[in-house]
């Protein structure tokens, strides 16, 4: 049963919104069968569904596909059809709620037509002219106009008026709705991109008032600092330092302007019109340079993907050997260079002190030998037995000790047996010493098994290294033209990480040595003010200023680090709960760059070689971590969750997602292919397994078919034809 | 080794301008061979070196930092500085005098972070240092 506070979508309703002509509505099931499907074609409107939601709450469509950009938003039938000179409306409307209180959200777009503009193009076509407005893209010759409401019912029968933007921000703050909304892209991605997990991250640890402060310090400081300028030609060479560094640092001009590299393009798959340059320094380029591998590197897992579906066996069987090199041998082996260097070097470490200290030891060894032979310890002895003779007033030998110089000296020796207490530790350090003398040959030992360990570990990383090539060199010279021209992208795009790789090594050596500029440059600045007595107060304020952003970094930092930490967690929890293959993993993790991996039993990072069902497992479970923290209990709506996912894994992933938020509504915009189709299993094509929507059918609430009429330009919403008796399957876990 | 002996023993410091170099080395993601140690086996690598290369300095005055309290130190480590300490001063009552020990042991220390802090300036350190630190051992085990 729903947890009282958690919303589902009741209805949704579209009306000459984009592929949506006249009014079309969307009555969702809300109740313990919480998945709504909505299956529909690719350009049928799926994902404007998901804009839709996005644009009625925040005005905006950021999953807009390639066919939708360019097009006006309202309905062109609508508009075609509609007079001049008269007035067209779009609306979307959106109920949502529980069973305590209901919401409904209006956004409308009321245009005025007059004469649509239209052009003659190059072949002779009549094409519309465009124009971009705050309410989206409209033909030149209509004028929108918008105005949206927040309603709020106990009842769902009489409404009140909210404040919109505050009651949409407490329903769902923009910055969080990326992790409400989905589509199979940013899913797919959201293991590369650390950009979107720094933001989630960021966005809910609820710092924008700190964020705000820190700037607004950081920007009071450049002021202060200039102020300086001009009293000293040794402070403005510092400030000009500091300033030449940042600059480099943020690979930006004096003017603040961001500064690129116009040699460099910005490479990408698809070229979507836009040139775009690397930075020219700093942690821009570092940032540019990252993403750029992680792209390339995402590219080499679907070539990969490529050659192990091809139907040759022995292309098959290379590729196979080539993955478990990669993925298991070398790793393990790199992993068990790591650990026998660390160990070999805390050993180093351990050993040196005492064997640069050998002839203290042996002298110490000695002496306390010494001492022991001449009964001066242990002293706790001399005392008992000095104490004894003065009890008997007699010597072992006879002599009298009743009085007299004898007693007194038996006295003396047991005050100083007393004060040497002590020294009785050293008996003990004694022993100690004499066995760290003894393990020299034994410690020596094992730093010869070690060093053999390493060439033999170097030895073997050799090898399949070397496996490694002749597998390349027999995939190139495959009589298959396509598998030997994918080999020979992949080389290249091998060859592409290698050189990014060390790029971004000397950047990152660049970077460290600008820093130490800048902190030289400031130490020195800092000096110099402190030194100047004219810019006495200018210095007190500069350092009050430092202090607080001192103060408030650490806090962002902290609480950042609280936050990452604790998204881990749950990220991690939510992950081995959903994942088929609890005994291959063994932890996730969010480092501190915010890069999501999982970590293999075998100990390497297993994280690019998961397959599509499990990365979205994944990413899934980085949802739920997001949305555990943030507290909104917001339904999830995902485009294409299982678009490049199939075989088992699209099985398995069937077989887990019911159990994924079992709280909250789930909307699912798919195709036929993801959603309706018996899934194929590589290993055995012939042999035809449940489709998705057999596995989940009894979660299923509602099923709505999408279908697009191109003639008509208008998109219609029906019920799908539910699955009958024989053809729904009980599949137990 | 007795718990009560080790009672009183005071924080070990080291020069504080060379606070910063200690913590480079110690970085997890230092290149030095004590990446992820601690500064006390620096302070105790450094203060063997300092003894063998026979480099006793004592910190400038005022620039003593301690801040390595007892608990950073194991036992054994300890005990290293007290058998330096009996090879120099040639007796065994001279452990007993924690202060001293700790003194003789920082001076020797911050003799031989010099020697260590050549070592990082010639590169020496850089690409192999297990290489490096196992040649110097040798020579003195074989």
């Amino acid at each position: 049963m729903k947890e009282p506070n958690e919303l589902a979508v009741i209805s949704l309703e579209l009306n000459n919104y984009r592929q949506f002509y006249g009014e079309n509505k969307i009555d969702f099931a809300t109740k313990e069968k919480r998945f709504n499907i909505i299956q529909g074609e690719n350009g049928e409107g799926k994902s404007n569904i998901l804009n839709a939601f996005h644009y009625c709450l925040y005005l905006t469509e950021p999953h807009l596909k390639s066919d939708s950009q360019g097009m006006p938003i309202m309905n062109t039938r609508t508009l075609k059809e509609a007079k001049e000179n008269s007035f067209v409306e779009m609306s979307i409307v959106l109920t949502l709620g529980n069973d305590d209180i209901k919401y409904k959200i209006s956004r409308m777009v009321r245009a005025y037509k007059t004469k649509i503009q239209e052009t003659i193009d190059a072949k002779g076509n009549k094409k519309i002219e465009l124009q971009n407005t705050p309410f989206g893209v409209f033909p030149v010759g209509v004028t929108p106009n918008g105005s949206e409401s927040f309603k709020v019912s106990k009842t769902g029968k009489t409404w009140d008026d909210r404040y919109f933007s505050y009651g949409v921000s407490m329903m769902l703050p923009k910055e969080l709705s990326p992790f409400y909304f989905l589509d199979g892209e940013f899913l797919e991605s959201l293991h590369k991109t650390f950009d979107t997990v720094k933001t989630g991250i960021e966005q809910i640890s609820e710092l924008t008032l700190v964020f705000s402060a820190i700037k607004h310090l950081n920007s009071l400081l450049t002021t202060l600092r200039k102020q300086a300028k001009g009293s000293d030609t040794n402070i403005d060479d510092q400030l000009k330092r500091m300033e030449a560094a940042d600059n480099w640092l943020q690979s930006r001009d004096n003017e603040g302007n961001s500064l690129v590299n116009e040699n460099e393009l910005i490479f990408k798959e698809k070229y979507d019109g836009k040139d775009e340059y690397h930075p020219r320094s700093g942690y821009p380029r570092l940032k540019s340079k990252e993403n750029e591998r992680i792209m390339h590197k995402a590219k080499l897992d679907e070539i990969d993907n490529q050659l192990i579906k091809k139907n040759a066996a022995l292309i098959k069987e290379l590729q196979k050997q080539r993955m478990e090199l990669e993925n298991k041998t070398i790793p393990e082996l790199e992993n068990t260079k790591l650990r026998l260097r660390k160990e070999k070097l805390k050993l180093l470490i351990d050993f040196a002190p005492r064997v640069y200290l050998k002839n203290c030891l042996e002298y110490s060894i000695n002496l306390i030998g010494e001492n022991i032979e001449k009964g001066r310890l242990p002293s706790k002895i001399t005392d008992i037995f000095t104490q004894e003779l003065l009890d008997k007033n007699e010597c072992i030998c006879g002599t009298d000790l009743s009085k007299g110089q004898s007693r007194e000296r038996i006295i003396q020796m047991q005050k100083t047996a007393k004060l040497s207490k002590q020294l009785d530790s050293a008996l003990e350090a004694q022993y100690d010493f004499k066995n760290w003398l003894k393990q020299f040959s034994n410690d020596s030992g094992r730093l010869d098994t070690y060093r053999r360990d390493l060439i033999k570990t170097e030895k073997d990383l050799g090898e399949s290294q070397r496996k490694l090539k002749d597998i390349s060199i027999k995939l190139k010279g495959s009589d298959d033209e396509d598998i030997a021209q994918l080999e020979k992208i992949r080389e290249a795009r091998e060859k592409w990480i290698d050189e990014l790789s060390e790029e971004i090594g000397s950047i990152r050596k660049r970077i460290e040595e600008y820093e130490n500029i800048k902190k030289a440059a400031k130490a020195e600045y800092d000096r110099l003010l402190k030194a100047n007595k004219k810019l006495e107060q200018l210095g007190v304020k500069q350092i009050l200023c430092e202090n607080a952003l001192q103060s408030l970094t650490s806090v962002k930092d902290r609480v950042l680090e609280k936050m990452r930490t604790t998204v881990e967690e749950k990220t991690k929890h939510y992950f081995f709960n959903l994942i088929w293959k609890k005994d291959t993993y063994t932890d996730v993790q969010i480092n501190d760059n915010y890069v999501i991996s999982v970590k293999h039993k075998h100990g390497y990072d297993a994280t690019n070689n998961l397959s599509a069902g499990e990365k979205l497992l994944l990413a899934l479970s980085f949802i739920a971590a997001i949305r555990d923290i943030t507290g909104f209990k917001f339904p999830l709506i995902v485009d294409t969750p299982l678009g490049k996912i199939s075989g088992l894994p699209k099985m398995s992933v069937a077989k887990e997602i019911p159990t994924y938020l079992p709280e909250t509504q789930l909307v699912l915009l798919v195709t036929d292919t993801e959603y309706a189709s018996p899934i194929v299993n590589g290993e055995e094509p012939t042999n035809l397994l449940p489709s998705f929507r057999e596995i989940i059918n009894s979660y299923v609430g509602k099923e709505f078919l999408l279908n697009y009429n191109e003639k008509e330009v208008h998109a219609t919403i029906t019920k799908m034809k539910p699955l009958s008796e024989s053809e729904v399957l009980q599949h137990v876990k | 080794m007795s718990s009560s002996f080790e009672f009183g023993f005071p924080d070990v410091g080291f020069d504080k301008d060379d606070q910063e170099f200690y913590e480079s080395l110690v970085k997890s993601d230092s290149p030095s061979p004590f990446r992820g140690m601690t500064r006390a086996d620096v302070f105790i690598y450094a203060m063997a070196v300092g003894f063998k290369e026979n480099l006793r300095r004592p910190i400038p005055k005022g620039n003593r930092t301690p801040n390595m309290p007892p608990e950073a130190f194991k036992p054994e480590m300890r005990w290293l500085m007290r058998a330096l300490v009996i090879m120099v001063e040639k007796n065994l009552e001279g452990i007993i005098e924690h202060r001293k020990v700790v003194s003789i042991a920082e001076e020797y220390a911050n003799g031989g972070i010099s020697l260590v802090k050549e070592y990082v300036k010639s590169g020496s350190l850089d690409e192999d240092p297990e290489a490096f630190l196992e040649t110097n051992l040798r020579k003195l085990l074989a």
